[in-house]
């Protein structure tokens, strides 16, 4: 289980915390997804309970970061790299620039941890599998889509063989393609019980996925519950997050009456964006 | 610590297939990247010390005939000759100018044009042949610090990564009605819609790739393992130690001229 009691988090340099007030828990096997208006600290939250901030990115942290109740905070980088990875929104500034294939590409956790070859192939046959890219191993990483580049770097992830995966926008950057490929992986990574941790705008990959959501507002957690009960919420639009497609339809066919048609649904779905 | 052989089936098998994978442009690019890059650095130092213009001329040759070998000749040709037109008119102009004999000044500005002409195509060589990844590995295997090789690679990637950024940037600035001037203060001034965002998604790329890269365990002390590294068969080995050789006598010669 990952747990981080978070009073306060601020960057290096800036006067207001950036997180506060924060207890969050993903539970082994358990999918939670993170939603709210830009600058609610989402990302921040993605940085301190993946422990690159304070660790790499600086700044100060009150509170600490529990897995599986170690106490990660102030733990070596590289340490808490093997219990929890972060995968960001654009996969290809994630390449790492130092490899000529997808499968050392993936190998380059393992490598860095200087596993020997054996071991470090095992994980890599097991991260492209799981993630359903064996047959591009052998592809420079720089000539993929941008869906199957995030999908290389979601394998270099489990790689690594972290009991948590926290995902920061993973198809923000993405064509519908790319979204579909990485969602579907999203699912079966939930399926086989990884647990995952994923901030998205884009509630119609969180609605099925994630058991819980948690609503986040100018750095705190200001709402917690299950996803059904969250994103069902008539007033999760005032809160500057986009209800799943389904919640919008359901209440665009309840407001349309008997009349439902292609030109009541887009007047009571507000045109943009479509179901 | 190098790199134990891949003995068992499996990593064999990888390590193979990650060795034919491989596919290269020239033979010059099939060289161990170390081989280039020590070619390279003879020919810096070649072009600074050699000490006469036939010496030079032999240089120049040599190393065009790699960069045609390299296919790489259209490329490293207009550099090196703009180089070389450049610095050998500055020489002319100098020693005209400073009362020297129009022949002389015709020789040390061919000395200089060739000189100048040589250390592009070599510089050019390493650039355009050695994959940076390969020589990260060909370094960490004989040995080097992690944290040397991957500034190895950075170093080589630096360039060629800013330009297909900076032609992307331009290609979508001219998608939205930018249009640079001929006269070069004028396209200087205009270059800053191109120059900033290229600065800026520089440095936010670099403090992403960061925090990748330390999700992968890049800040784990101790050597790390390799998979294959680029091969190194003893003509090439043999090759390296010459070129040292040739370096050493020619500062030998040259330093030797001086002093005498």
């Amino acid at each position: 289980m990952l747990r981080l009691e978070c009073r306060s988090y601020t960057y290096p340099g800036a006067r207001v915390a950036a997180l506060r007030e924060i207890d969050l828990v993903v539970p082994h096997g358990g999918v939670v997804g993170v939603v709210g208006a830009n600058e609610s600290g989402k990302s921040s939250l993605c940085l301190v309970a993946s422990g690159m901030a304070p660790g790499v990115v600086g700044g100060a942290l009150e509170g600490r970061l529990e897995i599986d109740g170690e106490t990660m905070t102030g733990r070596p980088v590289f340490e808490i790299a093997q219990r929890v990875g972060l995968g960001l929104a654009n996969p290809v500034s994630q390449l790492s620039g130092q490899t000529l294939t997808v499968f050392e590409e993936v190998a380059l956790g393992p490598m860095n941890l200087g596993l020997d070859a054996a071991r470090t192939v095992q994980r890599v046959e097991a991260a492209l599998a799981a993630v359903r890219i064996g047959h591009l191993a052998l592809q420079p990483p720089t000539e993929l889509s941008g869906g199957e580049t995030q999908l290389v770097v979601i394998a270099g992830l489990l790689a690594m063989e972290p009991s948590h995966l926290i995902l920061d926008e993973p198809t923000s950057e993405l064509d519908p393609i790319g979204t579909r490929l990485v969602a579907e992986v999203l699912h079966e990574l939930a399926h086989r019980g990884t647990a995952l941790l994923i901030v998205e705008h884009r509630t119609d990959l969180l609605d099925g996925l994630c058991d819980r959501i948690v609503v986040m507002d100018s750095g705190r957690i200001v709402d917690e519950g299950p996803a059904e009960t969250i994103l069902g919420q008539p007033g999760i639009a005032d809160r500057g997050i986009e209800p799943p497609a389904r919640f919008r339809l359901s209440r665009a066919l309840e407001a349309a009456g008997g009349a439902v048609g292609p030109g009541s649904l887009r007047q009571a779905l507000g045109g943009w964006p479509h179901p | 610590m190098p790199a134990r052989p891949l003995t068992d089936p499996t990593t064999a098998g990888w390590a193979r297939a990650l060795l034919d994978n491989r596919q290269f442009a020239s033979p010059i690019h099939a060289l161990n990247p170390l081989t280039t890059v020590v070619l390279g650095g003879a020919a810096l130092a070649l072009a600074l010390s050699l000490p006469s213009l036939v010496g030079a001329i032999a240089l120049v040759l040599i190393l065009a005939a790699l960069a045609v070998a390299a296919r790489s000749l259209g490329r490293l040709g207009r550099p090196a000759l703009t180089a070389a037109a450049v610095l050998g008119g500055l020489i002319w102009l100098i020693s005209i100018a400073s009362g020297g004999a129009a022949l002389d000044a015709a020789r040390h500005a061919a000395e200089g044009a060739l000189r100048v002409a040589s250390i592009v195509l070599g510089v050019g060589l390493v650039a355009t042949t050695v994959v940076p990844a390969a020589l990260g590995l060909d370094l960490e295997r004989r040995g080097v610090s992690r944290r040397f090789a991957t500034g190895a690679v950075a170093g080589l990637g630096w360039g060629p990564g800013l330009a297909r950024r900076l032609t992307a940037i331009s290609a979508a600035q001219r998608a939205r009605g930018l249009r640079l001037a001929r006269d070069p203060l004028t396209r200087l001034r205009q270059s800053a819609p191109i120059l900033l965002p290229a600065l800026v998604t520089s440095l936010g790329g670099l403090s992403e790739r960061t925090i990748a890269l330390e999700a992968r365990a890049s800040g784990h002390p101790g050597r790390r393992s390799l998979l294959w590294a680029p091969p190194d068969p003893t003509g090439e080995r043999l090759l390296r130690w010459l070129l040292l050789v040739v370096v050493g006598l020619s500062l030998v010669v040259r330093i030797a001229g001086r002093a005498g």
